[in-house]
């Protein structure tokens, strides 16, 4: 089911998706990478990560992953997750979508802003 | 951590799990379980992470329901979009049965909890003597038994009173104007704790013989004392006796009821001392803590003492506590509970029919259902879905049933009169929504949960092949439905029958008089004498008075019958159906000792039955020659001739009425029978009755020479001007009032009883209505399932008729057994009509077969559009799509 598509994506999705599209991870690994890639920002709580992720997986922006680490270091109860194709392209929009609201934010507020990157 | 703590909060964790929708826990159960278990090893422990986890969970599991309840709803709104017809009818069937309980809700609700307007009213109490034996319920109560019944409750009671109404005639700007008036006994204003808005109120020590301070309603103070803030010390003069105002009571306070001012009751120490003179109202204030049955149970006991140490006036008579509250709605309990408990059977007979469409339409979509068990769907989300639809159904009714809510309690509050002593007030208030919000959700359960059921016990293979098992048990649940439906509209119709034919009993009775073309009003002339220095001597000079009214009275009365347009004129003491009467006890000289015999009395003028119309039946009528110095007659009616002589002659017969204290009774001759009349009200049994002139009575007057005069005139009308100034003839300076016509009195009697009939039967068509929908719609359903076999039996020679027979036949044996059922239990539900139903019974023929024949019409009607669409059906089509 397409969805989202031309909607911004929910804080939550989108470091979500974020943290996914780096590699496949499981659930609390997800959780790790977004407070560490918000800078301690933000904390997913079970509640939020779960249903959040039953949302991307029931609208196809995320898939579960064959993928599977060291078996040493896996626990079977662990499920890992991927970006689908149209997962991926929620987020490549999203971040258009917020390209083009930073670049009006330049255009606006120049000159002395700065573009952190 | 050891073991059990570990457990604990497991559990804890778990609950909060289970805040999450089914799917999101079914899919990642384990590792929300395997989350929390990491975040422990971080270091995050106990309450600290399990409030962490509450509160993002309740941040997170409203947003997850709602994802499916949107894909829900929208899903349940593409279906009632592909079938409109259906949800057209759904929604109406809903929005009638939500609105007629959201309104009858408001009327149970804000009418029969309605919180009285006195100051802490809900203590209040009415105390009543009763006498089953003579048929006289929530009677007065004589000043010496109310005296040793509360002494005796006191220890119950912060505090009594008695109280008697009565009425004068009040002079203000020099016009004559009849005011109503309480007196009270010293107790009343602890009774009634409410504070005088202006003064003061009255108390014990203004409680003694010829008292005439006064404290005076509200309303009486605005429109005849200008609202003058320095009212108290002015004189108010009522039949001719300067009467001092002491205080105001404050807006609304009016006990008992639309009364202009109340003055001390004065009771003298002999006065207290009578027994049997039961003419009093009681009001109680409950000590806060005492249960009201505990009160019950000892005035009863001291009462049941009583009957035995004082058995000449007290024996047969038992006592009765009410709460004010209850006294208040005492009329319309009875009838705004039935009306509220039809509205609940239509309502489930709406339920019954939306849960057999939705079923039919869940049978329409077996493949569909079947198709997306088959690829993965978990039952539960089908029953889930089921339910939103029903919901979805259940709050456009909803919506639409609180409109008609609003509307009908207009209608209701304009024309049911009955229905709503307090107009003002009624509407949709918090509560009503919020029983109209539990209602739609009960609703939704109730009309989804037969179909849910069904889905999740289905087999998806089976279901796949078409004509599954799914099906089978659809039609019989269907079936069962409409059965249970047919019964519902039974009950109903049964009762509405019942009252309709009490109804037509009453009307088509004789009443005992002849209403049309008369005209009727009162006046009440004050006493003219001043009490003597012995009771002897009051009462011959009380005597002497009246016989001057007497023949004032008659002279009025020739005067109204030489009019040309005029047949005849009377007066009596109190008019039938004015809920005014008197009783008398008398004893039989053929049995001295039974003293426990008591007849209402009327006292009239010579020519008042005449002109009323009452039918002389044997012997004479009264004349004008009964006068004082004349020996005593009386004219006795039917139900005392028949109660006392039954099939003797009572005419020369003399009956020892009550007279003064310690004196021979004196003896009344019989001189005549006339019919017996309805005096209290329509839809009562006849009570013995007799009749005697104003100037031989010994009593039938309270506080003045009050009298109903009644005219019959050959127009049909009279001008009441004309008779208000032939009445300042004789009576000058006395108001005459209550103008109306025989027939309004009537009529009025018989407005409430034909308010709920009508409503009664509006609600009946509804069901009938409805019902009628429940049978087609099954009935469709199972036509287009069969439509091989018609197509086969048309093809074979079968009839058309034969076919319109057998879709009819299914739903006449629906009709029989839902009858049955219903007819039955009509039996259990009859007995909460027994105060409405009036010379009638569910074993007469017309009430028991009513529900029954009208059903039989209403699924022939219901079946007919099914059926011929089964004899339409092209044999040639069907075969060869086999």
């Amino acid at each position: 089911m397409p969805a989202n598509r031309g909607k911004p994506l929910s804080p939550v999705s989108h470091h979500i998706l974020l943290a996914l599209a780096e590699r496949d991870r499981h659930g609390y690994a997800i959780r790790r990478a977004v407070h560490t890639a918000s800078g301690g920002a933000v904390r997913l709580g079970p509640g939020t990560l779960y249903a959040a992720l039953r949302r991307l997986e029931d609208t196809g922006l995320v898939g579960e992953s064959a993928w599977r680490p060291d078996p040493d270091l896996d626990d079977e109860r662990r499920r890992y997750y991927q970006l689908t194709p149209a997962g991926r392209e929620a987020l490549l929009e999203e971040t258009e979508r917020l390209r083009a609201i930073v670049r009006l934010g330049d255009l606006f507020l120049a000159p002395e802003t700065e573009e952190g990157r | 951590m050891n073991n059990s703590e570990e457990r604990d909060i497991g559990i804890l964790f778990r609950l909060l799990i289970w805040l999450l929708p089914r799917h999101v826990r079914a899919e990642h159960g384990r590792e929300l379980t395997q989350f929390i278990r990491l975040e422990r090893s971080t270091g995050t422990k106990g309450m600290r992470l399990w409030l962490s986890v509450a509160a993002d969970v309740a941040r997170a599991a409203p947003g997850a329901h709602w994802d499916v309840a949107r894909q829900d709803l929208a899903f349940a709104v593409r279906q009632f979009r592909r079938s409109p017809g259906f949800s057209a009818i759904a929604i109406i069937t809903l929005a009638l049965g939500i609105g007629g309980n959201a309104a009858l809700f408001s009327v149970v609700n804000q009418v029969l909890f309605a919180p009285l307007r006195y100051a802490q009213g809900e203590d209040l109490l009415r105390l009543d003597e009763e006498n089953e034996e003579l048929g006289l319920e929530l009677f007065g109560i004589s000043p010496a038994n109310f005296v040793d019944l509360t002494t005796d409750a006191e220890s119950d009671l912060l505090g009594a009173a008695v109280w008697q109404t009565q009425s004068g005639t009040a002079r203000f700007d020099g016009l004559p104007e009849r005011v109503r008036y309480s007196a009270v006994s010293g107790g009343f204003f602890d009774v009634f704790v409410d504070p005088p808005h202006i003064g003061r109120v009255l108390t014990e020590a203004d409680d003694h013989a010829g008292a005439t301070d006064i404290v005076i309603s509200h309303e009486l103070w605005q429109t005849r004392f200008s609202g003058r803030p320095d009212v108290a010390g002015e004189t108010l003069l009522v039949d001719g006796v300067a009467h001092r105002v002491v205080g105001v009571m404050p807006p609304g306070f009016d006990f008992p009821g639309a009364v202009d001012f109340w003055k001390p009751i004065g009771l003298t120490p002999s006065e207290w001392e009578r027994r049997g003179a039961r003419y009093l109202g009681t009001t109680l204030r409950l000590r806060p803590g005492v249960e009201v049955n505990v009160l019950q149970q000892r005035l009863s006991a001291r009462s049941r003492a009583l009957a035995s140490e004082f058995a000449d006036t007290n024996e047969g008579w038992t006592v009765r506590v009410r709460t004010l509250q209850e006294v208040a709605v005492g009329g319309v309990r009875r009838p705004i509970l039935l009306l509220w408990a039809a509205a609940a059977l239509i309502q489930l007979i709406a339920i019954a029919n939306v849960a057999g469409l939705i079923l039919g339409r869940a049978v329409k979509r077996r493949r569909e259902m079947a198709l997306r068990m088959a690829i993965g769907a978990r039952s539960h989300r089908l029953i889930r879905q089921l339910i939103s639809e029903g919901l979805l159904l259940a709050a456009i009714s909803g919506a639409i049933g609180l409109a008609l809510a609003m509307l009908f309690l207009r209608g209701l509050s304009q024309w049911a009169t009955f229905a709503v002593p307090d107009v003002e007030g009624l509407g949709l208030n918090a509560t009503s929504v919020a029983f109209t919000l539990v209602l739609i959700a009960a609703t939704a359960l109730l009309a989804s949960i037969v179909p849910a059921l069904l889905a999740s016990r289905r087999d998806p293979a089976n279901a796949l092949r078409e004509g599954g098992g799914m099906t089978r048990s659809a039609v019989a649940w269907q079936a069962r439905l409409v059965v249970a439906e047919i019964a519902l509209a039974v009950v109903v119709a049964t009762c509405t029958t019942l009252l309709a034919q009490s109804m037509a009993r009453i009307i088509e009775q004789p009443l005992g008089y002849e209403p049309a073309a008369l005209t009727t009003f009162r006046i009440e002339p004050p006493f003219e004498f001043t009490p003597g220095s012995t009771q002897d001597e009051t009462i011959a000079r009380f005597h002497a008075d009246r016989v001057r009214v007497a023949n004032t009275y008659q002279r009025f009365m020739s005067a109204v019958t030489q009019r040309p347009d005029i047949l005849g004129a009377g007066a009596v003491n109190r008019l039938p159906l004015t809920g005014e009467y008197w009783i008398t006890g008398f004893t039989l000289p053929s049995q001295p000792d039974n003293d426990n015999l008591d007849s209402y009395v009327r006292v009239v003028t010579p020519g008042y039955l005449e002109a009323l119309g009452t039918e002389l039946r044997r012997g004479r009528g009264l004349l004008e020659s009964d006068t004082q110095g004349s020996e005593l007659v009386v004219l006795i009616d039917e139900t005392f001739a028949q109660r006392h002589w039954r099939g003797s002659d009572p005419i020369g017969q003399s009956i020892l009425l009550d007279g003064p204290p310690n004196e021979p009774r004196p003896a009344a001759r019989i001189v005549g029978v006339v019919e017996a009349a309805h005096h209290n009200a329509l839809d009562q049994d006849f009570r013995p009755t007799f009749y005697v002139t104003l100037s031989q009575a010994l009593e039938g007057h309270g506080s003045n020479w009050g009298m109903d005069v009644v005219v019959r005139s050959r127009s049909g009308s009279v001008d009441p001007e004309v008779l208000k100034r032939l009445s300042g003839d004789f009576f000058p300076g006395v108001a005459v009032f209550r103008v109306r016509s025989m027939t309004s009195i009537v009529d009025g009697t018989l407005v409430d009883r034909r308010e709920q009939t009508v409503l009664l039967a509006t609600f009946t068509g509804l069901a009938l209505l409805l019902t009628m929908v429940g049978v087609y719609g099954v009935l469709a359903l199972s036509v287009n399932q069969r439509t091989r076999e018609f197509g086969v039996r048309l093809a074979l020679g079968a009839r058309r008729s034969e076919i319109i027979w057998l879709v009819e036949r299914r739903g006449l044996k629906w009709v029989v057994s839902g009858s049955l059922l219903g007819v039955l239990s009509s039996f259990f539900v009859v007995r909460y009509l027994d105060t409405l139903v009036y010379q009638t019974s569910l074993l007469d023929p017309v009430p028991l077969a009513t529900g029954p024949i009208l059903l039989a019409l209403v699924a022939l009607v219901g079946a007919a559009a099914p059926a011929i669409r089964a004899t339409h059906t092209d044999p040639v089509s069907v075969l060869r799509e086999e």
